[in-house]
């Protein structure tokens, strides 16, 4: 019987705190207190969900310097990409500092980050960026700027640039 | 039984954590517009405006919209950071921004770069769950999240706003400009119901693409440069009839920025940025 009511509580203890941040975000001089969100998960398109990488099955944690996919998503990730995320993926880009609320440009390297999505979750991201439930970041959106191909070499650079593997399908 | 419990708790907690997750102000930084009692400055020189703690906030090239500040002569947009302080008295609120620009682009004829100008840009509704886009809010016609953006510009400086009729973006485009420049003579007046009173634009906002100048243009401004610096006033009313202004009292507001770089080719959406900043009306 103590378990059932132990199993009760818990949760709710911890429903009351998730919904107690939202009262606080009313209280304007707590803003220094509060916990920084670093991540915006979501339930992607199932269009997106179903995608995977098409230039190769391999984590791209794994592949070589030299792999063409890598080298050519290097260069665009530098082009573009690092302006925020950072040369290292980091999330400290030369553009970072001014691209504050509701997140900061995200840092690829964070366990939370990157790691805990698949591919066709990151080429959503990179197709329709920010400007959208439940984003509202300045994540520019890259649907037009670069080919299929491209968002997944980008993609494999990322993941490799960052030393994590995705999540697995 | 017990996994039922767990599975409705674990449920109620996603419900929680889904809850928050739009919320803006998670790492803004905070600007105080000071109460004073007597006039606000409207020169942006005052002594007045020593009482008043500055905050500098960061600025980025904006790379969200088309055209992105890619192709500016930098390859981005010059002005990393602004110096903001703000003042009310109860009646009135003024915004004192301030910024490094080693050239004064004020001055548009027979020059190859465009105007010097920065814009504060604000939520027209207070409600914590309307919060618009920080770039220049977003919505539909059926559920507009508008802002209200108040941009000066430093063409319009020292009377020569009185000859760009309102509604004309760059004198230069379409228009002849009708100042003698050293008689200082106004001539070509436009119509008086397209006259400006000051230097700024009141503006609303729906997304990028959508700025629209307001009938009633409430909110007047003053800048200067010297010594490689900025110096721009902007202030109204604390409150207007307008449905499409701001409207400030005592408490919180969300306050976002854009400088533009003139010498750098910045117009229009190639300017620098910030995300959404809590304002602390006192």
């Amino acid at each position: 019987m103590k378990k059932k009511i132990l199993f009760l509580i818990v949760p709710l203890i911890f429903s009351l705190l998730a919904f107690s941040d939202a009262s606080a975000a009313e209280k304007g001089k707590q803003v220094k207190e509060k916990q920084v969100r670093k991540v915006i998960h979501y339930t992607p398109p199932l269009e997106y969900s179903r995608l995977e990488n098409p230039l190769t099955k391999a984590d791209p944690k794994t592949l070589p310097d030299n792999d063409p996919n890598i080298l050519a998503g290097k260069r665009l990730y530098e082009k573009t990409c690092a302006n925020c995320h950072g040369i290292r993926g980091d999330g400290k880009g030369p553009e970072a500092d001014g691209f504050v609320t509701p997140i900061r440009p995200v840092d690829m390297t964070d366990s939370e980050a990157i790691a805990v999505l698949d591919q066709s979750y990151v080429l959503w991201r990179i197709d329709e960026g920010g400007l959208g439930e439940p984003f509202y970041s300045a994540m520019p959106a890259w649907k037009d700027d670069f080919t299929e191909t491209e968002k997944w070499q980008i993609i494999l650079y990322t993941y490799k640039n960052a030393g994590v593997s995705p999540k697995a399908k | 039984m017990l996994k039922k419990v767990f599975l409705i708790g674990s449920i109620v907690i996603m419900a929680g954590i889904l809850y928050n997750l739009p919320e803006v102000n998670s790492q803004g930084l905070m600007v105080t517009s000071k109460f004073i009692k007597g006039d606000i400055p409207a020169n942006p020189r005052s002594p007045i405006w020593d009482k008043a703690d500055g905050i500098t906030i960061p600025l980025s090239s904006q790379i969200i919209a088309q055209p992105r500040t890619f192709t500016l002569p930098k390859g981005r947009s010059s002005v990393r950071g602004i110096n903001v302080k703000s003042l009310n008295n109860g009646k009135d609120i003024a915004f004192l921004i301030e910024w490094d620009d080693m050239t004064e682009n004020s001055i548009l004829d027979d020059t190859a770069a465009y105007r010097d100008a920065v814009a504060l840009n604000f939520p027209v509704s207070d409600s914590e769950k309307d919060v618009p886009y920080f770039g220049m809010g977003h919505g539909e016609k059926e559920d507009p999240h508008l802002v209200n953006i108040w941009q000066w510009k430093a063409d319009l400086e020292d009377g020569r706003d009185r000859v760009v009729p309102l509604g004309a973006s760059y004198p230069g485009e379409g228009l002849k400009y009708s100042v003698d420049w050293y008689q200082g003579q106004l001539y070509n007046l436009p119509p008086k119901e397209k006259q400006r009173k000051g230097p700024v634009e009141d503006l609303n906002a729906v997304g990028f693409g959508t700025l629209t100048l307001q009938d009633s243009q409430d909110v007047m401004g003053k800048g200067v440069w010297s010594g490689g610096k900025w110096r721009v006033i902007l202030y109204r009313p604390m409150t207007t009839k307008d449905k499409e202004d701001v409207q400030f009292k005592k408490g919180k507001k969300y306050i976002a920025f854009a400088v533009w770089d003139g010498a750098n080719l910045e117009k229009d959406g190639q300017k620098s940025i910030s995300t959404w900043h809590e304002l602390t009306i006192e």
